[in-house]
């Protein structure tokens, strides 16, 4: 088995009397899409940063082997977009993403070349002459992505790719992400949007108050949550509420209006195997059954760690 | 030097260097001499000088010898009437009428050059009684007023520069550190409010950052200095060659040596100066509100010291101001010009300067690197003291 890309070992970084990561661990695959996850403050940006070199860990280590034989990573090695952004305000936009690219060691007539090919990709290709007030919010985000992925990085950190994006940039991030993936990078990403996350991320990493709430993937974080499928019965009222919660792998029944009851089963439960329990108590007019979302799982993931 | 470094200095030069500013700039500095020239030319032609009438006892005297410049000083005969006939008529300025230690003078309106006349006449008086004091002793009064020959024998006759190019040159240098400390303050505190540092920091060391940041700035501060220096003296030189009557240039201004030690320490002087202000700019947050950009000023007075060497050049302060890194850059050219320098003195006013650079590039990377980082708050000068002491 290849090794990994990028290994975290107890992690520690304080800021004053604030802990922002605590004894955090993790691992990241070559060529996968990793996703750290964590409500504001949580301590994701602070981690990319030590994974970056901008701020040093307390204690603990951090271990990059991008080209799989244990050789350094330089700066070539590595493509970051920061949470905090911008652009060189007198500079036309095509000649900083080219810069961005020239410092990250490509030779200036590829740097330019590429330059170019991810203005066309980001369908920016009439406005690299332009200077960044020149251009809207989520196109200004999309020249810094190019800035930062202009050098086709081995390891690409993205601290909040989808914030200002609308829902077209959104879906155009994601698949050049898929993209970035097929190619071999590995991409270590912070994100609220949970909805897109869960459509991209091999593995997940829920953080709170720098500590790990829940990792793996989705399917892992799943069983680990216990929120594997959400099964929605529409039965004839009144609703056998009691009997439905002591029906086996059923873990949590929300009654709802007209005879409609919510049940939220444990991972590995048999669905038809419940459908069968539900029918015995009377007659079902309806069935709807979906995945847990992600959304659901970190709610509930950072309240219980809160608690 | 790395490559990200060269890369760096030509970012930050291009950044700030267009062309269709420095044509626009020389075109204005044209079109402003030109016309300044033109205004001079055509007042010389059209002044007439002040014209006044002396009368009274000793007036053919008082009116003898070189006249101040735009006067012209006439003995009179004429009536008190015909002479206010003239000034009313404006034929004349004035009339001045002497008396026995006393003298009066009108005119229409009451004039702002009295005190040149009364000047003339203090001159005059004392004039009038040496002469007479000397003729009373039997000696020849013209001998007296005869100049005293000097003649001057230096042992060292080497030619001395202008004293005024030494000062146009402090004064420029001055400008100089002004200008890239201004693109300095810019170019840092502007990239830390858009939130550019750290997508450098991340592809970049500070160090090359910085090194290329001071390269760059210091290669535009040399290039726009040229740019308004050079042409006009080029232009002067053409004019001259085609025979225009136009000034030569003071002694020293066209000297090859001057002209390259200026160069050279000038370039590690911004250097020096620039790094200085690049880490005093990276602790700033917000140039609108911090008090740190006066540092900006603190260059001013090193260099401000070159100008007290100018009349003295060969003093020993001279001498250990050319070899003090924080002086060197303006005094060490200066006195090349005025005095000429040991080679000994060039090479360790230099190699002091390079030195002094080095060790502050050391400590600015260190500032610069954690305070390029920092946003929100200013460094407080505690913290900047513990950054130095922390490993890197």
């Amino acid at each position: 088995m290849a090794s990994p890309a990028v290994v975290a070992r107890s992690l520690v970084k304080d800021f004053g009397r604030v802990r922002a990561v605590d004894s955090l661990g993790f691992s990241v695959a070559r060529g996968e899409i990793f996703a750290l996850l964590g409500a504001n403050g949580a301590g994701k940006t602070t981690t990319l940063r030590m994974l970056l070199g901008l701020v040093r860990p307390d204690s603990g280590t951090l271990d990059l082997d991008l080209h799989g034989d244990g050789r350094p990573t330089s700066p070539a090695d590595v493509g970051y977009l920061p949470e905090e952004r911008g652009l060189f305000r007198e500079a036309p936009v095509g000649r900083t993403i080219a810069y961005f690219g020239v410092l990250r060691g490509l030779p200036r007539p590829q740097a330019e070349a590429e330059a170019a090919a991810w203005m066309a990709r980001l369908g920016l290709e009439q406005r690299a002459h332009e200077k960044p007030d020149a251009l809207s919010k989520g196109n200004q985000q999309k020249v810094q992505l190019a800035a930062a992925l202009v050098h086709r990085p081995r390891l690409a950190v993205l601290d909040e790719p989808f914030s200002g994006l609308d829902p077209v940039n959104q879906e155009l991030l994601l698949d050049i992400l898929r993209e970035l993936r097929d190619c071999g990078t590995t991409v270590l990403l912070s994100a609220h949007q949970m909805q897109l996350v869960e459509r991209i991320a091999d593995h997940l990493l829920i953080v709170e108050s720098g500590r790990e709430v829940l990792a793996g993937t989705l399917d892992e974080v799943r069983r680990a949550a216990g929120r594997g499928t959400r099964l929605r019965v529409r039965m004839r009222p009144p609703l056998p509420v009691e009997a439905l919660r002591r029906l086996a792998g059923v873990e949590r029944v929300e009654a709802g209006e007209e005879g409609v009851a919510d049940l939220l089963l444990g991972n590995g439960t048999e669905l038809g195997a419940v459908l069968g329990e539900v029918a015995r108590l009377g007659p079902v007019l309806g069935v709807h059954s979906e995945d847990a979302a992600l959304h659901d799982i970190y709610l509930r993931a950072v309240s219980e760690a809160r608690a | 030097m790395t490559r990200s470094v060269l890369e760096v200095a030509r970012w930050e030069f291009m950044r700030f260097f267009r062309w269709k500013d420095v044509v626009l700039g020389l075109l204005t500095m044209a079109f402003a001499g030109g016309a300044f020239w033109l205004v001079s030319a055509i007042v010389a032609k059209q002044a007439t000088p002040l014209r006044i009438a002396v009368t009274g006892p000793g007036a053919a005297e008082f009116v003898a010898g070189e006249a101040e410049p735009g006067f012209l000083w006439e003995a009179s005969t004429e009536p008190p009437a015909a002479l206010h006939e003239a000034l009313v008529a404006r034929r004349l300025d004035a009339v001045l009428r002497l008396g026995d230690g006393q003298a009066e003078l009108t005119s229409l309106r009451r004039p702002v050059w009295i005190e040149l006349v009364q000047a003339r006449l203090d001159e005059r008086k004392r004039r009038s009684a040496l002469e007479s004091a000397v003729a009373a002793a039997g000696l020849d009064p013209a001998a007296g007023w005869a100049p005293v020959a000097l003649n001057v024998r230096a042992l060292d006759a080497s030619p001395r520069g202008s004293g005024a190019v030494a000062a146009v040159a402090i004064g420029v240098a001055l400008l100089g550190v002004l200008i890239g400390n201004a693109y300095v303050l810019v170019g840092i505190t502007g990239e830390k409010q858009l939130r550019i540092t750290e997508q450098v920091v991340a592809a970049i060391s500070p160090q090359a950052w910085i090194d290329g940041k001071i390269l760059g700035l210091s290669a535009l501060t040399l290039a726009n200095l040229a740019l308004y220096v050079v042409p006009p003296l080029a232009g002067l030189a053409f004019l001259r060659g085609v025979g225009a009557p136009v000034p030569a240039l003071p002694p020293g201004a066209a000297d090859p040596a001057f002209l390259a030690a200026l160069f050279v320490f000038s370039g590690l002087g911004f250097a020096m100066w620039f790094t200085f202000f690049a880490a005093v700019a990276a602790t700033i947050d917000d140039p609108n509100t911090s008090s740190r950009g006066g540092w900006m000023l603190f260059p001013m007075l090193p260099l401000a010291f070159a100008f007290g060497v100018i009349r003295n050049p060969d003093s020993g302060l001279a001498v250990v101001l050319t070899l003090l890194p924080l002086t060197a850059p303006t005094v060490a050219p200066v006195r090349l010009l005025l005095a000429g320098v040991p080679a000994w003195q060039l090479v360790l006013a230099a190699a002091g300067l390079v030195a002094t650079c080095l060790a502050l590039r050391r400590v600015a990377g260190r500032i610069f690197e954690l305070g390029m980082l920092m946003y929100g708050k200013e460094p407080t000068w505690p913290e900047i003291r513990r950054w130095l002491r922390e490993p890197r």
